[in-house]
């Protein structure tokens, strides 16, 4: 016999409903056996949407007192206990969720910004700019087609090899020289400008 | 520092067009605020991206957009979501990051194996890889594995070896499917990674498949 | 309409860029808008970008061009390589909220089975390779090994357990727990 799962719903659904319903009219030992009973399952709810186990016990807190105080507007005809139990702690996880730190586009622009502790190359700083528009420029045009086809607009190798009249490996091929040119030309670049602004 | 691993060309290509999947992103990214070097190549890809916006085919937009776009520059007030200004709630295994990694958001750390510790950084939009701090003690070698997918590991303190070579601080390593590396962790002090992985590891020998359900890397 | 002749050279770009730095020209935004907007749509909807999100995201770029102007260097020639990467994060944080926005309306579905079992025989089942752990259980005291047995292997639920073994549903429940505590410790050697 397994435990949970899809065999014993009803008579789970009618017992969540009479805990419910007696929380409502201000039972606390009912709360607590409602909270036993539908803790991990709330739990399960709210992890993907915050996921540190600091923030889920606090939201798990503030999602039962709201089940507290609104118990008794609970409707059984309406939806299931568990469902309406759940669609509190999602609210309550969500809008957590918006007032803390994640990734937002200011932090993809702050991993643009040099972290100056760890260079010490005086001679970098402002040159990234004309260093890589003279190394994309000094490609031949149709190298430069290919390379911007297939990383900028995400061409597929196999259309590529179509487009061009091909096999898959030399555009392959193609691509890493290409590559590896720029790759020079942003090396170089930087070294003949040091030498220059050495005198 | 002095940088001698770097990522590969196409994976900084795919950053710079911006393809890459999140946790990727954040280990390529933290290398190039890093690495001049690389900063140079992904600003060369950002040229070639923009020549690829001007040669674009316009499409039209809509009739009112410069009328909305006029009207937030005059209505300021409604920006982004404010930064929490709440102190880190989450123990971190290492204080001493790079600025940019102080504003993830940290899980839980946990012990991973005898002398290895992770804590995975929270990335909602992450797809296909997860991001985590690996802390290894000094001296640690790496149960023998391959992987399913990728991982992009950067050294942030101390080092490793392998047959690859020796990689400190800033260092880059790359590993996939065809690569089946035994890293060993320098001896002076402990290494903390920054890491992107995707897929699983395949933990070889006895001990590794008794470990595997609980080493969720 | 507006005055003057549409620059076509890219030094005139980063020139109306740092026009909107200094004086908040908004005669030169409008012709950054006019070329600019319509390309980066037409970029975003050529690699897959929906139109709809396309036009916003075209349009958050702008706009951001416009608060962010100050801070383009005209020196650093590429007004279109910096409108790319302001383009570019854009699209990836849409991309991100969509994928939170997903994992949630996920979760949404998840409700709809009201399952309340406990949560530390799921860790273990999830990776459902029962030989695998054999070994280490046999390194259990018997009583841990016992409990460990009925729950995971036979499935029994816990009052079931308690009922077998004559034992309080308490003590069940903590054995299991100091078991799998010791399993861990085990693996981990």
């Amino acid at each position: 016999m397994s435990y949970g799962r899809s065999t014993a719903r009803d008579p789970m659904i009618e017992r969540l409903c009479d805990l419910l319903a007696r929380v409502g009219r201000g039972d606390q030992r009912a709360f607590a056996e409602l909270f036993a009973a539908t803790r991990n399952k709330l739990r399960k709810t709210a992890r993907p949407i915050a996921p540190t186990n600091a923030d889920l016990d606090d939201l798990l807190q503030d999602a039962y007192l709201k089940i507290w105080k609104h118990a008794a507007h609970f409707d059984p005809g309406r939806s299931s206990p568990i469902t309406w139990m759940c669609a509190i702690m999602r609210h309550t996880a969500i809008d957590a969720a918006r007032l803390k730190q994640v990734p937002t586009a200011d932090f993809d622009e702050a991993l643009s910004v040099p972290d100056v502790s760890a260079s010490e190359d005086a001679f970098d700083y402002d040159l990234a700019q004309p260093i890589a528009a003279r190394a994309i420029q000094r490609l031949p045009d149709e190298r430069r087609q290919l390379l911007s086809r297939a990383y900028i607009e995400g061409e597929s190798r196999m259309m590529l090899a179509q487009r061009f009249g091909v096999p898959v490996g030399t555009i392959k091929t193609w691509l890493r020289r290409t590559l590896e040119t720029v790759r020079r030309d942003c090396v170089e670049g930087a070294t003949r400008r040091a030498m220059v602004q050495s005198g | 520092m002095t940088i001698n691993h770097h990522p590969p060309e196409d994976l900084l290509a795919d950053f710079a067009a911006g393809r890459l999947d999140e946790a990727d992103r954040l280990v390529i990214g933290v290398h190039a605020t890093q690495c001049p070097r690389c900063r140079r190549f992904i600003a060369a890809i950002e040229q070639l991206a923009g020549r690829a916006i001007e040669q674009a085919a316009p499409v039209a937009m809509a009739e009112d957009a410069l009328a909305t776009i006029m009207a937030a520059i005059d209505e300021p007030g409604t920006t982004s979501a404010p930064a929490s200004e709440d102190a880190q709630p989450v123990p971190l295994l290492d204080d001493d990051l790079p600025e940019i990694l102080l504003r993830c958001r940290f899980g839980k750390s946990r012990r991973v194996a005898p002398g290895v510790k992770m804590q995975p950084i929270v990335l909602p939009g992450a797809d296909k890889s997860r991001a985590f701090l690996l802390w290894s003690a000094p001296g640690t070698r790496m149960l023998e594995h391959s992987h399913t997918g990728t991982e992009l590991t950067l050294v942030l303190k101390g080092s490793f070896s392998h047959e690859g070579g020796d990689y400190r601080p800033g260092d880059f390593d790359f590993g996939d499917g065809e690569v089946d590396h035994q890293p060993i962790v320098g001896k002076d002090m402990p290494c903390l990674c920054l890491v992107a992985m995707s897929g699983d590891l395949q933990m070889h020998g006895w001990l590794g498949r008794l470990i595997s359900p609980f080493v969720r890397l | 309409m507006f005055s003057g002749e549409r620059p076509k050279a890219t030094v005139e770009w980063a020139e109306l860029i740092g026009r909107v730095a200094a004086h908040g020209d908004r005669d030169a935004f409008r012709l950054l808008f006019e070329h600019f907007a319509p390309r980066v749509k037409g970029f975003l909807v050529k690699n897959g970008t929906n139109p709809d999100a396309a036009e916003e995201i075209a349009q958050t770029t702008l706009l951001t061009v416009w608060r962010k102007a100050a801070q383009f260097d005209p020196a650093s020639a590429g007004a279109a390589a910096w409108i790319f990467t302001i383009a570019r994060n854009l699209r990836i944080d849409s991309a991100r909220q969509a994928a939170r926005q997903a994992k949630v309306a996920a979760s949404a579905e998840r409700d709809e089975t009201p399952e309340v079992a406990d949560s530390p025989e799921t860790m273990m089942t999830r990776r459902d390779d029962v030989s695998r752990v054999t070994a280490a259980l046999q390194r259990l005291s018997e009583e841990q090994s016992k409990v460990i047995r009925m729950s995971f292997i036979e499935e029994q639920p816990h009052s079931e357990i308690a009922e077998r073994l004559g034992l309080p549903l308490g003590t069940v429940k903590s054995r299991i727990r100091l078991a799998m505590a010791r399993l861990k410790d085990l693996l981990d050697d």
